[in-house]
């Protein structure tokens, strides 16, 4: 260890005492540092790991939860079924609708509305304050208090659609067509506070001169936005729409509340249905397969995000 | 092409709780380099951007080339402007920031756009940097990318907002003497805002001095040292800064000041001639002002002037080429500079100034005599008011 950390060169040419000093100091300091980091390694092994790689074990496994009856191994069968079966599909397309709409509301809204922020110069706090608050309740809770305020018994939101004559028959969350828009609607509502808080912060952080600037070399205000505020707030939408997408994959909690996935799965993405084989019918296996999917396409989407985001804006500064 | 007019200016900010700047009317000429001096917060960065379009204008009117602008865009108003923090683009590199505004506010191909570019970067010599983005430079190249930014687009008026302050002492001087070669090669107005009066004095064709929001006083640099038209231009101009004293004007046993009949013992003799033209009655109070430079410094009094006053040092400063000799008038500490000295804090020391070297104040603080005994030197004499109003 210690011949391996300290550098060739000085070494060969320092006389034999100081090689003795060089070569003893980083060895006794690297083990305590191992010695401060092993709690907090086995801690995270037992935490994270360890579920990781029960999770993979089961994704290839027929696992049998009733005593007796041992766990099979099926190699890939459930992940080949995963991706052929035509509700898993269907859950699948689903989440990309979903989360696609979502994201691009979410992000359209976001950005405009933390431009609009950071142009206001009076109550600024106060704007800021109230716009950043569903942010603040429960996933939840808000899926009850929508729940309620669609409800075509009671809901003023619902009350609200019936004056137009909209969804007298048949209340929203009980659409086939129209519960997944609600429901993005809800995210949307909930977290585009989140997209804002970002890149606000990064608005203020840009000096106000460099606008000033481009005013005077004779851009107009969209050529402002288009060719000084955008590139500048790219390194931060990146990061919002990397949270905003990792969230928004692993959707649950709302469907579980309202619609839990119907009607005629028009709800169910794949964290409802992970949900539902796994700890509605005990399917282990497929539920595990899943699982590991929705890992590797929210790695691949969020490396993407950072690639295409900050690979020509983020690294200049 | 480029000739400025403000007319009776105001800038009010917070519904005229504050006034930045106050009924301003001022001319600049057509290729005239002319410099907003002042100190901090005397509006004169505000007056900038009033004529940017950066700021608008509560009352009066500004117009270049003869139109007005009063009501106009930044973008509308064919002005460039440098910045003190060179607010370059940073996400663009300095090609791209220099060829911005040619590709906000006209047609021109790629290629066209290119060569301006480089013909640019070549007379600032910054054509090895064109690749780099801002972040990656030092501050007189930014600066520089900054300078290019505005020439590229060949405007009617420059505007320079303090664009030295942020650089060390070294580079500024040399920016100064090449931002001036560069305005006149150009032969394009500017209007320069500093509060650094050597860069006014070295770069200004003329100097509009402002305090507290108002214009003090426009004119060439040395008309301006030499014929302050007030005691604030008088103390703001010059490096070290002119010294004061409040004296009475006493005519009982021949003219002179004095601050005797205030307990003080500084009696300075005026002559007759001196006195009958400075137009002002026996008693009368006023700020007497002489440079540090005119003050001469002895050990023993040499003239027969019966000028001569006896202090003793405070403080001595050698500069190299000469020394600043800090001493005591009654009171107040007086700055003369002089050769080389060398004298010991709390030593016996005689100086003495000559009449015409003698500033005089009145008590609005304006001027009374300048520098000289000739015509031009009595205030109260000439008809024409120094201030502009």
């Amino acid at each position: 260890m210690a011949e391996a950390t300290g550098t060739a060169d000085p070494e060969r040419q320092a006389p034999d005492g100081e090689q003795g000093l060089v070569q003893r100091l980083p060895t006794p300091s690297l083990s305590f540092e191992m010695a401060l980091l092993l709690p907090s390694i086995v801690f995270l092994a037992v935490i994270s790991f360890i579920p990781l790689f029960a999770l993979l074990w089961m994704s290839v496994m027929e696992v049998g939860i009733v005593a007796g009856r041992s766990s099979e191994f099926v190699g890939l069968e459930h992940y080949a079924d995963v991706l052929t079966d035509a509700r898993h599909i269907n859950s699948w397309w689903t989440t990309v609708l979903y989360v696609g709409s979502a994201l691009v509301l979410q992000t359209v809204l976001g950005v405009l509305l933390a431009v609009s922020l950071d142009a206001v110069d009076r109550a600024e706090n106060v704007f800021t304050s109230v716009i950043i608050m569903p942010m603040m309740v429960a996933p939840v809770v808000v899926g009850l208090l929508w729940d309620f305020m669609l409800s075509n018994t009671f809901g003023l939101y619902a009350f609200i659609l019936h004056q137009f004559g909209l969804f007298t028959e048949t209340p929203i969350l009980a659409s086939d067509q129209f519960a997944l828009p609600a429901l993005v609607i809800m995210d949307t509502w909930q977290w585009t506070p989140l997209i804002v808080l970002i890149v606000l912060a990064r608005l203020k952080s840009i000096p106000n001169q460099v606008y000033e600037a481009a005013a005077i070399d004779g851009a107009d205000p969209w050529q402002r936005f288009r060719y000084v505020t955008y590139p500048l707030i790219k390194p931060a939408i990146a990061i919002a729409l990397l949270l905003r997408s990792m969230d928004l994959l692993r959707f649950f909690d709302k469907i579980f509340i309202t619609t839990g996935g119907g009607p005629a799965d028009a709800t169910k993405v794949i964290g409802m249905f992970i949900y539902e084989q796994g700890l509605r019918y005990q399917n282990y296996g497929p539920a595990s397969a899943l699982g590991i999917l929705l890992l590797v396409v929210t790695i691949v989407i969020g490396f993407l995000f950072v690639e295409y985001f900050m690979g020509g804006a983020g690294d200049d500064e | 092409m480029g000739n400025i007019s403000y007319q009776d200016v105001t800038k009010e900010f917070n519904d005229g709780a504050i006034v930045a700047v106050d009924d301003l009317s001022l001319e600049v000429e057509d290729g005239e380099f002319l410099v907003l001096l002042g100190p901090s917060g005397c509006g004169k960065s505000t007056t900038l951007r009033m004529l940017a379009g950066l700021e608008t204008v509560t009352e009066g009117e500004i117009s270049i080339d003869g139109e007005r602008v009063t009501g106009l865009e930044p973008r509308e108003r064919n002005v460039a402007m440098v910045f003190q923090n060179y607010a370059l683009y940073p996400h663009l590199t300095v090609e791209d920031n220099i060829a911005f505004s040619l590709r906000m506010n006209t047609d021109l191909d790629e290629d066209a756009i290119r060569e301006q570019v480089v013909e640019t970067a070549e007379l600032l010599d910054i054509q090895d940097l064109l690749e780099k983005k801002p972040g990656a430079l030092s501050g007189g190249q930014q600066q520089r990318v900054a300078l290019g930014r505005a020439i590229i687009r060949d405007p009617s008026v420059f505007l320079f907002d303090e664009p030295l302050s942020n650089l060390d002492a070294k580079l500024r001087a040399d920016m100064r003497t090449e931002l001036t070669r560069l305005q006149q090669e150009l032969g394009v107005t500017s209007v320069y805002v500093t509060h650094d009066q050597s860069e006014a004095m070295t770069m200004g064709d003329r100097i509009a001095v402002m305090n507290d929001g108002k214009l003090q006083q426009v004119g060439g640099p040395n008309d301006v040292y030499d014929h302050p038209a007030n005691e604030f231009v008088a103390g703001f101009i010059g490096e070290p800064s002119m010294n004061f004293l409040d004296v009475r004007f006493d005519r009982e046993d021949g003219p002179r000041l004095t601050t005797t009949g205030d307990g003080g013992s500084f009696v300075y003799p005026l002559s007759e001639a001196v006195a009958d033209r400075l137009g002002v009655s026996d008693g009368a109070r006023l700020t007497l002002g002489v440079r540090p430079e005119d003050i001469q410094v002895d050990v023993e009094a040499t003239g027969a002037s019966g000028r001569a006053q006896r202090t003793t040092v405070d403080v001595v400063e050698p500069m190299g080429s000469d020394s600043f000799v800090y001493f005591d008038v009654d009171g107040t500490v007086w700055t003369g500079r002089t050769d080389r000295i060398d004298r010991q804090p709390g030593s016996e020391l005689v100086y003495e100034f000559d009449e015409s070297a003698l500033y005089l104040f009145d008590e609005d603080g304006e001027t009374i005599k300048s520098i000289g005994t000739g015509e031009g030197s009595f205030h109260r004499e000439t008809e024409e008011p120094l201030v502009q109003e």
